[in-house]
Protein backbone atom coordinates (compact mmCIF):
# COMPACT_ATOMS: atom_id res chain seq x y z
CA UNK A 1 0.00 0.00 0.00
CA UNK A 2 1.09 3.96 -1.03
CA UNK A 3 1.77 5.32 2.54
CA UNK A 4 2.53 8.64 1.12
CA UNK A 5 1.47 11.72 1.41
CA UNK A 6 -0.36 10.50 4.38
CA UNK A 7 3.45 9.13 6.59
CA UNK A 8 5.02 12.70 5.54
CA UNK A 9 2.44 14.70 6.80
CA UNK A 10 1.88 12.55 10.14
CA UNK A 11 6.17 11.91 10.56
CA UNK A 12 6.17 15.77 10.15
CA UNK A 13 3.32 16.69 11.96
CA UNK A 14 2.17 18.94 9.15
CA UNK A 15 -1.01 21.27 10.04
CA UNK A 16 -4.12 20.18 7.67
CA UNK A 17 -6.74 21.91 6.33
CA UNK A 18 -10.10 19.74 6.07
CA UNK A 19 -9.50 18.19 2.94
CA UNK A 20 -6.83 16.85 4.08
CA UNK A 21 -7.52 15.44 7.50
CA UNK A 22 -10.72 14.02 5.64
CA UNK A 23 -8.65 12.02 2.91
CA UNK A 24 -5.84 11.15 6.05
CA UNK A 25 -8.91 9.68 8.10
CA UNK A 26 -10.03 7.46 5.12
CA UNK A 27 -7.09 6.18 4.78
CA UNK A 28 -6.25 5.05 8.01
CA UNK A 29 -9.17 3.47 8.11
CA UNK A 30 -7.71 1.14 5.56
CA UNK A 31 -3.87 1.37 6.69
CA UNK A 32 -2.75 -0.07 9.78
CA UNK A 33 0.81 1.28 9.23
CA UNK A 34 -0.63 4.73 9.68
CA UNK A 35 -3.16 3.69 12.00
CA UNK A 36 -0.31 2.40 14.31
CA UNK A 37 2.00 5.53 13.44
CA UNK A 38 -0.73 8.07 14.92
CA UNK A 39 -1.41 5.60 17.72
CA UNK A 40 2.50 5.52 18.37
CA UNK A 41 2.32 8.86 18.36
CA UNK A 42 -0.35 9.61 20.75
CA UNK A 43 1.69 7.54 23.08
CA UNK A 44 4.89 9.25 22.51
CA UNK A 45 2.89 12.36 23.21
CA UNK A 46 1.56 11.63 26.72
CA UNK A 47 4.68 10.08 28.27
CA UNK A 48 4.20 8.30 31.94
CA UNK A 49 7.43 9.67 34.09
CA UNK A 50 8.90 6.51 36.10
CA UNK A 51 10.37 7.52 40.00
CA UNK A 52 12.97 6.25 41.99
CA UNK A 53 11.77 4.53 44.96
CA UNK A 54 12.07 6.60 48.39
CA UNK A 55 15.40 7.64 49.97
CA UNK A 56 17.41 8.38 46.72
CA UNK A 57 18.97 11.03 47.55
CA UNK A 58 19.88 9.18 51.14
CA UNK A 59 21.04 6.39 49.08
CA UNK A 60 23.58 8.42 46.93
CA UNK A 61 24.98 10.29 49.94
CA UNK A 62 25.82 6.87 51.33
CA UNK A 63 27.62 6.05 47.75
CA UNK A 64 29.70 9.20 48.05
CA UNK A 65 30.79 8.28 51.17
CA UNK A 66 31.65 4.96 50.26
CA UNK A 67 33.47 6.40 47.26
CA UNK A 68 35.20 9.34 48.65
CA UNK A 69 36.56 6.83 51.09
CA UNK A 70 38.06 4.33 48.66
CA UNK A 71 39.80 7.60 46.69
CA UNK A 72 41.15 7.73 50.19
CA UNK A 73 42.35 4.49 50.73
CA UNK A 74 43.72 4.29 46.93
CA UNK A 75 45.78 7.49 47.33
CA UNK A 76 47.05 6.41 50.81
CA UNK A 77 48.07 3.32 49.29
CA UNK A 78 49.77 4.76 46.21
CA UNK A 79 51.32 7.09 48.37
CA UNK A 80 52.75 4.16 50.77
CA UNK A 81 53.55 2.35 47.47
CA UNK A 82 55.62 5.39 46.27
CA UNK A 83 57.12 6.24 49.54
CA UNK A 84 58.26 2.43 49.70
CA UNK A 85 59.87 2.28 46.50
CA UNK A 86 61.77 5.42 46.74
CA UNK A 87 63.01 4.24 50.36
CA UNK A 88 64.37 1.41 48.62
CA UNK A 89 65.83 3.37 45.66
CA UNK A 90 67.46 5.68 48.23
CA UNK A 91 69.00 2.91 50.31
CA UNK A 92 70.65 1.64 46.60
CA UNK A 93 71.90 4.95 45.53
CA UNK A 94 73.08 5.43 49.75
CA UNK A 95 74.68 1.60 49.41
CA UNK A 96 76.46 3.09 46.42
CA UNK A 97 77.77 6.44 47.21
CA UNK A 98 78.88 4.95 50.34
CA UNK A 99 80.79 1.93 49.07
CA UNK A 100 81.66 4.02 45.87
CA UNK A 101 82.45 7.92 47.62
CA UNK A 102 83.31 7.02 50.71
CA UNK A 103 85.43 4.03 50.56
CA UNK A 104 87.52 4.76 47.68
CA UNK A 105 86.75 8.50 45.90
CA UNK A 106 89.18 8.05 43.42
CA UNK A 107 87.94 4.84 42.08
CA UNK A 108 84.55 6.56 41.84
CA UNK A 109 85.74 9.22 39.86
CA UNK A 110 87.83 7.06 37.27
CA UNK A 111 84.89 4.61 36.72
CA UNK A 112 82.44 8.01 36.10
CA UNK A 113 85.09 9.12 33.76
CA UNK A 114 85.64 5.96 31.62
CA UNK A 115 81.61 5.73 31.83
CA UNK A 116 81.40 9.02 30.05
CA UNK A 117 84.23 8.79 27.67
CA UNK A 118 82.40 5.21 26.36
CA UNK A 119 79.36 6.83 25.94
CA UNK A 120 81.12 9.87 24.07
CA UNK A 121 82.77 7.10 21.94
CA UNK A 122 79.52 5.16 21.54
CA UNK A 123 77.43 8.35 19.96
CA UNK A 124 80.44 8.97 18.05
CA UNK A 125 80.47 5.31 15.94
CA UNK A 126 76.34 5.48 15.58
CA UNK A 127 76.51 8.92 13.96
CA UNK A 128 79.68 7.74 11.65
CA UNK A 129 78.16 4.51 10.72
CA UNK A 130 74.23 6.15 10.05
CA UNK A 131 76.07 8.73 8.04
CA UNK A 132 77.59 6.02 5.70
CA UNK A 133 74.40 3.99 5.51
CA UNK A 134 72.89 7.19 4.02
CA UNK A 135 75.29 7.53 1.71
CA UNK A 136 75.26 3.80 0.48
CA UNK A 137 71.34 5.18 0.36
CA UNK A 138 71.46 7.89 -1.19
CA UNK A 139 73.35 6.06 -4.04
CA UNK A 140 71.28 3.06 -4.67
CA UNK A 141 67.61 4.30 -4.38
CA UNK A 142 66.60 7.33 -7.04
CA UNK A 143 65.99 10.65 -6.11
CA UNK A 144 61.57 10.04 -6.61
CA UNK A 145 61.73 7.11 -4.07
CA UNK A 146 62.99 9.01 -1.82
CA UNK A 147 60.44 11.86 -2.64
CA UNK A 148 57.37 9.22 -2.45
CA UNK A 149 59.10 7.83 0.70
CA UNK A 150 59.41 11.12 2.15
CA UNK A 151 55.37 12.70 0.94
CA UNK A 152 53.91 9.14 2.11
CA UNK A 153 55.58 9.45 5.59
CA UNK A 154 54.31 12.76 5.76
CA UNK A 155 50.79 11.63 5.10
CA UNK A 156 50.95 8.60 7.23
CA UNK A 157 52.17 11.36 10.29
CA UNK A 158 49.12 13.43 9.26
CA UNK A 159 46.76 10.76 9.21
CA UNK A 160 47.76 9.59 12.47
CA UNK A 161 48.14 13.00 13.91
CA UNK A 162 44.32 13.64 12.62
CA UNK A 163 42.91 10.50 13.53
CA UNK A 164 44.12 10.46 16.97
CA UNK A 165 42.70 14.20 17.56
CA UNK A 166 39.12 13.06 16.03
CA UNK A 167 39.27 10.09 18.58
CA UNK A 168 40.58 12.13 21.81
CA UNK A 169 38.14 14.33 20.98
CA UNK A 170 35.32 12.45 20.72
CA UNK A 171 36.61 10.63 23.73
CA UNK A 172 36.86 14.01 25.27
CA UNK A 173 33.00 14.69 24.21
CA UNK A 174 31.60 11.96 25.88
CA UNK A 175 33.54 12.38 28.96
CA UNK A 176 32.15 15.99 29.58
CA UNK A 177 29.11 15.08 28.92
CA UNK B 1 17.73 28.83 37.70
CA UNK B 2 19.53 30.83 39.95
CA UNK B 3 18.70 28.65 42.56
CA UNK B 4 20.56 25.85 40.46
CA UNK B 5 23.50 27.99 39.74
CA UNK B 6 23.78 28.78 43.10
CA UNK B 7 23.74 25.22 44.21
CA UNK B 8 26.17 24.28 41.56
CA UNK B 9 28.37 27.08 42.76
CA UNK B 10 28.39 26.20 46.09
CA UNK B 11 29.03 22.73 44.97
CA UNK B 12 32.22 23.78 43.03
CA UNK B 13 33.25 24.95 46.43
CA UNK B 14 32.78 21.44 47.91
CA UNK B 15 29.68 21.57 49.45
CA UNK B 16 28.22 18.37 49.17
CA UNK B 17 24.81 19.54 50.58
CA UNK B 18 24.65 21.93 47.70
CA UNK B 19 25.23 18.77 45.12
CA UNK B 20 22.70 16.91 47.17
CA UNK B 21 20.23 19.48 46.48
CA UNK B 22 20.97 19.11 42.95
CA UNK B 23 20.28 15.07 43.18
CA UNK B 24 16.71 15.81 44.59
CA UNK B 25 15.56 18.47 42.37
CA UNK B 26 16.85 15.63 39.12
CA UNK B 27 16.76 12.39 40.70
CA UNK B 28 13.47 11.97 38.72
CA UNK B 29 14.20 12.67 35.05
CA UNK B 30 17.66 11.02 35.12
CA UNK B 31 16.03 8.00 36.91
CA UNK B 32 13.58 7.86 34.00
CA UNK B 33 15.82 8.43 31.48
CA UNK B 34 18.00 5.15 32.89
CA UNK B 35 14.62 3.21 33.24
CA UNK B 36 13.29 4.13 29.65
CA UNK B 37 16.83 2.70 28.56
CA UNK B 38 17.84 0.32 30.57
CA UNK B 39 14.09 -1.48 31.45
CA UNK B 40 14.15 -2.39 34.76
CA UNK B 41 14.04 -0.49 38.44
CA UNK B 42 17.50 -2.17 39.50
CA UNK B 43 19.99 -1.08 36.96
CA UNK B 44 18.12 2.00 36.60
CA UNK B 45 18.70 2.99 39.58
CA UNK B 46 22.45 1.83 39.82
CA UNK B 47 22.69 3.87 36.16
CA UNK B 48 21.23 7.07 37.94
CA UNK B 49 23.04 6.66 40.97
CA UNK B 50 25.94 6.75 38.80
CA UNK B 51 25.01 9.03 36.63
CA UNK B 52 25.00 11.95 39.48
CA UNK B 53 28.11 10.54 40.86
CA UNK B 54 29.69 11.39 37.49
CA UNK B 55 28.22 14.58 37.12
CA UNK B 56 29.68 14.88 41.07
CA UNK B 57 33.33 13.76 40.01
CA UNK B 58 33.15 16.34 36.67
CA UNK B 59 31.28 19.46 38.24
CA UNK B 60 34.39 21.24 37.19
CA UNK B 61 34.05 20.61 33.34
CA UNK B 62 30.45 21.52 33.25
CA UNK B 63 29.79 24.84 31.24
CA UNK B 64 27.34 27.47 33.27
CA UNK B 65 26.00 28.61 29.80
CA UNK B 66 24.51 24.92 29.31
CA UNK B 67 21.23 23.66 30.59
CA UNK B 68 22.56 21.39 33.60
CA UNK B 69 19.57 18.87 33.48
CA UNK B 70 20.28 18.36 29.79
CA UNK B 71 23.93 18.03 30.55
CA UNK B 72 22.49 15.66 33.42
CA UNK B 73 20.89 13.36 30.96
CA UNK B 74 23.71 13.24 28.37
CA UNK B 75 25.64 11.77 31.16
CA UNK B 76 22.66 8.99 31.88
CA UNK B 77 22.34 9.26 28.20
CA UNK B 78 25.91 8.12 27.30
CA UNK B 79 25.79 5.66 30.36
CA UNK B 80 22.77 3.97 29.26
CA UNK B 81 24.58 3.82 25.54
CA UNK B 82 27.63 1.91 27.42
CA UNK B 83 25.87 -0.13 29.73
CA UNK B 84 23.79 -1.32 26.63
CA UNK B 85 26.30 -1.66 24.03
CA UNK B 86 28.67 -3.44 26.86
CA UNK B 87 25.40 -6.53 27.07
CA UNK B 88 22.94 -7.50 25.57
CA UNK B 89 20.43 -6.54 27.75
CA UNK B 90 17.51 -9.20 28.57
CA UNK B 91 14.14 -8.31 27.33
CA UNK B 92 12.45 -6.41 29.90
CA UNK B 93 10.02 -8.24 32.14
CA UNK B 94 6.44 -6.63 32.10
CA UNK B 95 5.76 -8.80 35.07
CA UNK B 96 8.12 -6.62 37.45
CA UNK B 97 6.16 -6.35 40.52
CA UNK B 98 7.52 -2.74 41.05
CA UNK B 99 5.62 -1.43 37.84
CA UNK B 100 2.48 -3.33 37.33
CA UNK B 101 -0.37 -1.29 35.87
CA UNK B 102 -1.59 0.44 38.62
CA UNK B 103 -3.57 3.48 37.98
CA UNK B 104 -1.99 6.69 39.46
CA UNK B 105 -4.37 7.71 42.40
CA UNK B 106 -3.83 11.70 41.69
CA UNK B 107 -5.18 11.10 38.18
CA UNK B 108 -8.41 12.66 37.47
CA UNK B 109 -9.75 9.77 35.34
CA UNK B 110 -8.10 6.70 36.79
CA UNK B 111 -9.33 4.83 33.57
CA UNK B 112 -7.94 7.42 31.06
CA UNK B 113 -4.59 7.04 33.69
CA UNK B 114 -4.45 3.11 33.34
CA UNK B 115 -5.02 3.14 29.46
CA UNK B 116 -2.12 5.49 29.47
CA UNK B 117 -0.05 3.75 31.51
CA UNK B 118 -0.98 0.91 28.94
CA UNK B 119 0.21 2.77 25.80
CA UNK B 120 3.69 3.45 27.72
CA UNK B 121 3.99 0.16 28.62
CA UNK B 122 3.15 -1.17 25.22
CA UNK B 123 5.59 1.62 23.38
CA UNK B 124 8.23 0.78 26.09
CA UNK B 125 8.60 -3.10 25.15
CA UNK B 126 8.66 -1.91 21.33
CA UNK B 127 11.27 0.84 22.36
CA UNK B 128 13.76 -1.81 23.38
CA UNK B 129 13.92 -2.90 19.96
CA UNK B 130 15.30 -0.24 18.85
CA UNK B 131 18.68 1.07 18.41
CA UNK B 132 20.42 2.16 22.01
CA UNK B 133 20.90 5.52 20.43
CA UNK B 134 17.66 6.15 18.49
CA UNK B 135 16.07 4.86 21.87
CA UNK B 136 18.00 7.76 23.79
CA UNK B 137 16.94 10.50 21.20
CA UNK B 138 12.68 9.19 21.49
CA UNK B 139 13.44 9.31 25.54
CA UNK B 140 14.54 12.41 25.23
CA UNK B 141 12.03 13.90 22.64
CA UNK B 142 8.90 12.56 24.28
CA UNK B 143 9.58 11.62 27.87
CA UNK B 144 11.83 15.05 28.50
CA UNK B 145 10.81 17.52 25.94
CA UNK B 146 14.14 17.99 24.99
CA UNK B 147 14.59 20.02 21.92
CA UNK B 148 16.72 18.79 18.80
CA UNK B 149 19.31 21.06 19.28
CA UNK B 150 19.35 19.62 22.84
CA UNK B 151 19.47 16.19 21.83
CA UNK B 152 22.46 16.82 19.55
CA UNK B 153 23.98 18.35 21.90
CA UNK B 154 23.39 15.60 25.11
CA UNK B 155 24.43 12.68 22.18
CA UNK B 156 26.97 14.35 20.51
CA UNK B 157 25.42 14.27 17.24
CA UNK B 158 24.20 16.26 14.45
CA UNK B 159 20.81 17.90 14.61
CA UNK B 160 20.04 16.52 10.92
CA UNK B 161 21.22 13.18 12.55
CA UNK B 162 19.01 13.61 15.29
CA UNK B 163 16.06 14.59 12.86
CA UNK B 164 17.01 11.19 10.30
CA UNK B 165 17.12 9.10 13.69
CA UNK B 166 13.71 10.22 15.36
CA UNK B 167 12.21 10.19 11.90
CA UNK B 168 13.34 6.36 11.80
CA UNK B 169 12.46 5.84 15.53
CA UNK B 170 8.95 6.51 14.94
CA UNK B 171 8.75 4.76 11.61
CA UNK B 172 10.15 1.52 13.21
CA UNK B 173 7.94 1.85 16.30
CA UNK B 174 5.14 2.15 13.46
CA UNK B 175 6.01 -0.93 12.15
CA UNK B 176 6.07 -2.55 15.22
CA UNK B 177 2.84 -1.91 16.75
CA UNK B 178 1.50 -3.01 13.66
CA UNK B 179 3.16 -5.97 13.79
CA UNK B 180 2.72 -6.99 18.22
CA UNK B 181 -0.63 -4.53 18.60
CA UNK B 182 -2.40 -3.90 15.85
CA UNK B 183 -5.21 -6.63 15.59
CA UNK B 184 -5.61 -6.02 19.70
CA UNK B 185 -6.44 -2.16 19.23
CA UNK B 186 -8.54 -2.52 15.88
CA UNK B 187 -11.84 -1.53 17.51
CA UNK B 188 -10.14 1.79 19.26
CA UNK B 189 -9.46 4.02 15.63
CA UNK B 190 -6.76 6.67 15.92
CA UNK B 191 -8.91 9.74 15.19
CA UNK B 192 -7.25 12.11 17.30
CA UNK B 193 -3.80 12.40 14.66
CA UNK B 194 -1.31 15.07 15.89
CA UNK B 195 -1.66 15.78 11.89
CA UNK B 196 -5.15 17.06 12.33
Amino acid sequence: MNHQPFEEWLLEDQHLDPQQSKLLQEHLNGCSYCSALVKVDQVLNNPVMESPSQGFTERFKIKLEKEKKLQRQRLLLGIGLFGFLALILAGYIGYQVFTNWVVSPTSAFINLITWLAGFSAALETFGSVGLVLINIALGIIPLPLWLGFFIGGFLLVLLWVVTLRKLAYSVQVRRLT
Amino acid sequence: MENELACIKQALDGSDDAFTQLVETYQKPVYNLCYRMLGNADAAEDASQETFFKAYKNLHRYDMKRSFPTWLLSIAAHYCIDQLRRRKYTAFSMDDEEHAELPDIEAINPEMEAVRRQGNDQIYQLLDKLDSTDRAAVVLRYWHDCSEVEISEALSLTIPAVKSRLHRARKALASLWEKEYAQTNLERSPYESPAF
